[in-house]
C-alpha cells in the first residue's frame, strides 16, 4: 500500500548549478518490533522503511538504508546539485514489500 | 517475521557488522560534524544532523549510531558527486540518555566520526 | 523631577533618590532591557535566594551567587537599598524601611525620563520573556493586560518562555494582533519541516547605529512545561544556527552591533558565549539573577536585569564603525517609594485590575512567617503549599515546583487572593495525586537533581529542585549522574524501593509516571486559598528538609568556602 510522501525543494527559485537543499516526510510508523501494543499487550510486528533512493533524471544519485530507531514518519533532508532540469524522484520501501513513490521537478533558471 | 524482531547489539558489534571495521579505528575529527541538542525534547523523535566539511567527491557514506539502542545502527546514506555537499538531517529514537555516532567513510579508506552525548529526561520543572 | 523629593525614608538611608537613579550617559545610544517580569503590574515584595548553590565548579561564579558571597562580589554595602533589592539579607527589616519594589507605573516614569534625556531615536528597550505569567491578572487575561502594559511601556523586542503556557494560538494571537513589540526567536521551528516560526532576527538602527539583534526563547520550553501548549513547534539551544545568524547579520547586512535578545539563563548564556563568535552583547533571562556589572566571555558582554520588574537595566553605548568604544551599565532598582508612578500607566493598571479587584484584594489569613520562594531546595511557601495539599489528599509526600517566579510576604501582613495566584497562576494548575513506587521517586529525584546541578550549564533544564514535604535526604551536589541522593526518608522512615507510596504533585509532567491517579484534580490556587482560610494565621518552619553534604552554606563564595 503506498503512502502519503512529500518533498520540498528550497530555496523556491535557484539557478542551475546551484546546491539547493530538499526535504523529505514519508507517513510512515516505523514500527522496530520490540514495541507492545498498549491495548492488546502484544509485540507489535517490525514494520518499518529500510532502503530510500534517490534518482535525479536517470541517474540514481543517493541511497539510504534505515532501520526501525529512524523516528515515526522519517524525515530525510541532503543536498543536491541542481545542474539539469530533470525530475527527482524518491522511492521508500519498507521491510513488508510495501513500495511509495513520489517525484518532482527540478527546474533551474538559467 | 520473526527474524525481523531485532538482536541487542553493541556499538562495536554495529559498527564492525555496517562499516566492516574495528570501532576503535574510528578517528575523531573536525572535519565532521553532528549537530544534535543536549537534552532531547522527545526520545521518540531526536533531531541529528551530519555535516562533512570535505569536497563532496571524498565522501562515500554517512553513519549514524544511537550507541545504546538495541540495534545501535539507525541509518546510512551513501551520496554520489550529484548530492553537492555531505549533508544530511534526520530524527532518531532514543531508548534512554546515550551518546550518539556520526561516521564518514571517506573515499582513501579512512573512516572519520563525531559524537555528542544526549540526554533524555523527562523534565517538568519551568 | 519625577522624584519624590526630600523623600525622610531616603535621607535615613543617606542616598537621595537622585543619587539611587542617577546615571552617568555615555556615547550614542541607549539600550534598556527587562526581564522575568512575571505579569507583575503593581510593586511588590520580592525576596531573592537564601541558597543558592549548584555543582561546585560552579558554586560562587556569577548566576550563583547570593547573600554575603553576592555583596562581596559586586562590592556592595550591607544595608544598603541595594542590598536590599539584590539581596535575602534582613529582609523584612529592610522591607519596611524601603518599600516595595517594581510596579510598571513606577518603571515608566523613569523610562519615560531616559527617553526625554536621550530623544526617542537614541533609545531601544529590549525584554528577555517571562514577561506574561505569574499573576492572577496574567493568567485572567491570557496574558493580554500585561501585553498592554508592555505597549505602554514601549518595548521594541521581546522573546519567551512561560509566555508559551497560554499556548502557541493565543502566543500568536498576541503578537499578531496586540503587541507593538517585535517577537524573535531564531530556535522555534515547526518539528515536521524544521522551518521557522518566528523572525529569528530584526535589525533596527538607533542614532544611526545599526544593531542586528536576534532572538533566543527558552530552549527548554517543552521539557520544562507541558509539551501540549507548543506542540508542533521544537526548540533547543540551535548554537550552530545561531553562529549562521551572526556571521549573516556580519557579512551580508553589515550592521554595526550584534546583540542576542536571550531567555536561555546567565549560565547558559556564559556558555553559548564561548561556543558562539561575534556576539557583541548577550541580554539574558530565565535564571532571575540581578547583575549590576555586566561581564566579560569571549569578548561577549553579557547582562541580566533580575527579576519581577524590580529593575530596569541601562546600558549606554558609545559605538563608532562597528567598535564599542565606552559604555555604562545600570541595574537602576525600581524603589516604588522613591518614584512617582506615571499617572497614565498608573490608571491603566487601576483600569485593569477593575474588574477582578474584589476578589483579588480579599484578604483571606495572616502569616507570622517570612513566606518567601526562592532557594535550591526549600522555601516557607512552598512548604505552606505543601501542607495546604497534604490536608486535602490523602498524600504521603507532596512534590511542588521549583519555580523560580513567586511573592513574598513579610512576617504579620495579611495574606490575599492575589498572592495566593503570584504563587500559583498556571494554565495547568491541577493538584494529581497517584502512586509511584520508592524507586520511581529516587529515580525521579535523581533526574530532576542533574537536571539543575549539571556541572555543564548546557544541561541545566530546570529551575530550582523541587521541594518536598514528607519525604528528607541528604544531596552531594558534585556527584555523578544518578549518584546525588542519598539517606532518603518519607516521615522519619528509610524510603523503601519495593513500597508505593501515595503522592501528590502540581505543576509538572509527574502523574504521567504514577499509577491508580485519582479522579479528583483540583486546581492548586483554590486548595492554598481554602486552607488559609481554614488556619487563619499562617505559621510554618524555616528549616530545609535537605542536608547538602558537599558545599557548605546557603550562599557560598566561589570553591565552596562560606564567608
Ligand atoms: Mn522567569
Ligand atoms: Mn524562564
Amino acid at each position: 500500500m503506498p503512502r502519503v510522501a512529500m518533498i520540498r525543494v528550497s530555496p523556491r527559485r535557484y539557478k542551475k548549478g546551484d546546491i539547493v537543499k530538499v526535504k523529505s516526510i514519508i507517513m510512515h510508523p516505523m514500527h522496530t518490533g520490540l514495541t507492545k501494543d498498549k491495548k492488546t499487550g502484544k509485540i507489535i510486528p517490525a514494520d518499518y522503511i529500510n532502503k530510500v533512493e534517490v534518482y535525479y533524471g536517470d541517474e540514481k544519485i543517493t541511497t539510504f538504508d534505515l532501520k526501525g530507531s529512524v523516528s515515526a514518519n522519517p524525515f530525510l533532508e541532503f543536498y543536491i546539485k541542481a545542474d539539469k532540469k530533470a525530475p527527482l524522484k524518491m522511492v521508500w520501501k519498507d521491510i513488508t514489500g510495501d513500495v511509495t513513490e513520489k517525484t518532482i521537478q527540478i527546474k533551474p533558471k538559467g | 517475521r520473526a527474524e525481523n524482531k531485532p538482536k541487542k547489539k553493541s556499538f562495536e558489534e554495529a559498527v564492525k557488522e555496517v562499516l566492516g571495521v574495528d570501532a576503535s579505528k574510528l578517528e575523531a575529527s573536525s572535519d565532521i560534524k553532528l549537530i544534535a541538542p543536549s537534552i532531547a525534547e522527545n526520545g521518540a523523535v531526536v533531531p541529528v544532523k551530519v555535516q562533512v566539511n570535505l569536497p563532496i567527491e571524498q565522501v562515500k557514506s554517512i553513519h549514524i549510531f544511537a550507541t545504546k539502542n538495541t540495534d545501535p545502527h539507525t541509518l546510512s546514506m551513501f551520496l554520489s558527486p550529484a548530492n553537492g555537499k555531505a549533508y544530511l538531517s534526520t530524527r532518531i529514537r532514543l531508548a534512554k540518555t546515550m551518546p550518539v555516532v556520526a561516521v564518514a567513510v571517506l573515499k582513501d579508506g579512512r573512516t572519520i566520526k563525531a559524537e555528542k552525548p544526549i540526554k533524555v529526561t523527562i523534565g517538568g520543572c519551568g | 523631577i519625577s522624584l519624590t523629593s526630600g523623600d525622610a525614608l531616603a535621607k535615613l538611608n543617606n542616598m537621595s533618590p537622585e543619587e539611587l537613579m542617577s546615571f552617568k550617559s555615555v556615547g550614542n545610544i541607549t539600550l534598556l532591557h527587562i526581564c522575568d517580569m512575571h505579569a507583575h503590574l503593581r510593586p511588590l515584595y520580592w525576596r531573592e535566594p537564601s541558597t543558592l548553590v549548584s555543582h561546585p565548579k560552579l558554586v560562587g561564579k556569577p548566576g550563583f551567587l547570593c547573600g554575603e558571597a553576592y555583596l562581596k562580589y559586586y562590592d556592595i554595602t550591607p544595608g544598603t537599598i541595594r542590598a536590599y533589592f539584590d539581596t535575602y539579607l534582613d529582609f523584612p527589616e529592610l522591607a519596611h524601611k524601603y518599600g516595595k519594589m517594581g510596579g510598571v507605573a513606577h518603571m515608566a516614569t523613569l523610562v519615560k525620563q531616559i527617553v526625554a534625556e536621550r530623544g526617542k531615536d537614541k533609545v531601544l528597550f529590549m525584554d528577555s520573556g517571562d514577561t506574561w505569567q505569574g499573576t492572577a491578572i496574567g493568567l485572567f487575561t491570557k496574558g493580554k493586560a500585561i501585553v498592554d502594559a508592555q505597549n505602554l511601556l514601549g518595548i521594541d523586542i521581546m522573546v519567551g518562555h512561560w509566555e508559551f503556557t497560554y499556548g502557541k494560538e493565543r502566543v500568536l494571537e498576541l503578537v499578531n494582533n496586540h503587541l507593538n513589540a517585535e517577537f524573535i526567536a531564531q530556535n522555534i521551528k515547526d518539528s515536521m519541516w524544521e522551518e521557522l516560526v518566528f523572525k529569528p532576527y530584526t535589525i533596527r538602527e538607533v542614532n544611526g547605529v545599526k544593531i542586528g539583534i536576534i532572538g533566543n526563547a527558552f530552549p527548554y520550553t517543552p521539557i520544562a512545561n507541558p509539551k501540549e501548549f507548543v506542540k508542533g513547534w521544537t526548540f533547543g539551544i540551535q548554537p550552530e544556527s545561531l553562529q549562521q545568524y551572526v556571521d549573516e547579520l556580519r557579512e551580508d547586512k553589515k550592521v554595526d552591533l550584534v546583540v542576542l535578545l536571550s531567555h536561555d539563563g546567565f549560565s547558559l548564556d556564559q556558555a553559548l558565549a564561548k561556543m558562539v563568535n561575534g556576539i557583541d552583547i548577550i541580554f539574558s533571562g530565565h535564571t532571575h539573577n540581578p547583575a549590576p556589572k555586566p561581564i566579560f566571555v569571549n569578548n561577549t558582554m553579557i547582562v541580566i536585569a533580575g527579576s519581577h520588574g524590580k529593575y530596569l537595566g541601562r546600558l549606554d553605548l558609545d559605538v563608532k564603525n562597528g567598535k564599542i568604544r565606552k559604555y555604562n551599565y545600570k541595574l537602576i532598582p525600581i524603589a516604588s517609594n522613591f518614584i512617582k508612578p506615571d499617572p497614565e500607566v498608573e490608571k491603566f493598571v487601576e483600569k485593569a485590575y477593575e474588574p477582578y479587584k474584589d476578589k483579588l484584594d480579599q484578604v483571606i489569613g495572616k502569616t507570622e512567617t517570612l513566606l518567601y520562594k526562592r532557594d535550591t531546595f526549600y522555601s516557607t511557601f512552598d512548604r505552606l503549599i505543601g501542607e495546604a495539599i497534604r490536608d486535602r489528599t490523602d498524600a504521603e509526600i507532596v512534590f511542588t515546583p521549583g519555580y523560580r517566579w513567586g511573592t513574598t510576604i513579610l512576617p504579620g501582613q495579611d495574606i490575599t487572593v492575589d498572592n495566593v495566584y503570584e504563587m500559583t497562576a498556571i494554565t495547568y494548575p491541577d493538584v494529581y495525586t497517584f502512586e509511584m513506587t520508592g524507586e520511581q521517586i529516587k529515580m525521579i529525584l535523581e533526574d530532576i537533581a542533574d537536571n539543575a546541578f549539571n556541572e555543564n550549564p548546557l544541561y541545566q533544564q530546570g529551575g530550582d529542585m523541587s521541594r518536598l514535604l514528607g519525604l528528607e535526604y541528604e544531596i552531594k551536589l558534585g556527584a555523578p549522574r544518578g549518584k546525588r541522593l542519598r539517606n532518603i526518608k518519607v516521615n522519619g522512615k528509610d524510603l523503601d524501593p519495593k513500597r508505593s507510596y501515595v503522592v501528590s504533585a502540581w505543576g509538572g509532567n509527574l502523574y504521567r509516571v504514577g499509577k491508580n491517579v485519582r479522579p479528583d484534580h483540583p486546581p492548586v490556587y483554590e486548595v492554598v486559598i481554602d486552607y488559609i482560610k481554614k488556619q487563619k494565621i499562617i505559621k510554618v518552619p524555616y528549616e530545609s528538609n535537605v542536608k547538602i553534604l558537599d558545599v557548605k552554606c546557603g550562599c557560598p563564595m566561589e570553591g565552596g568556602i562560606c564567608p
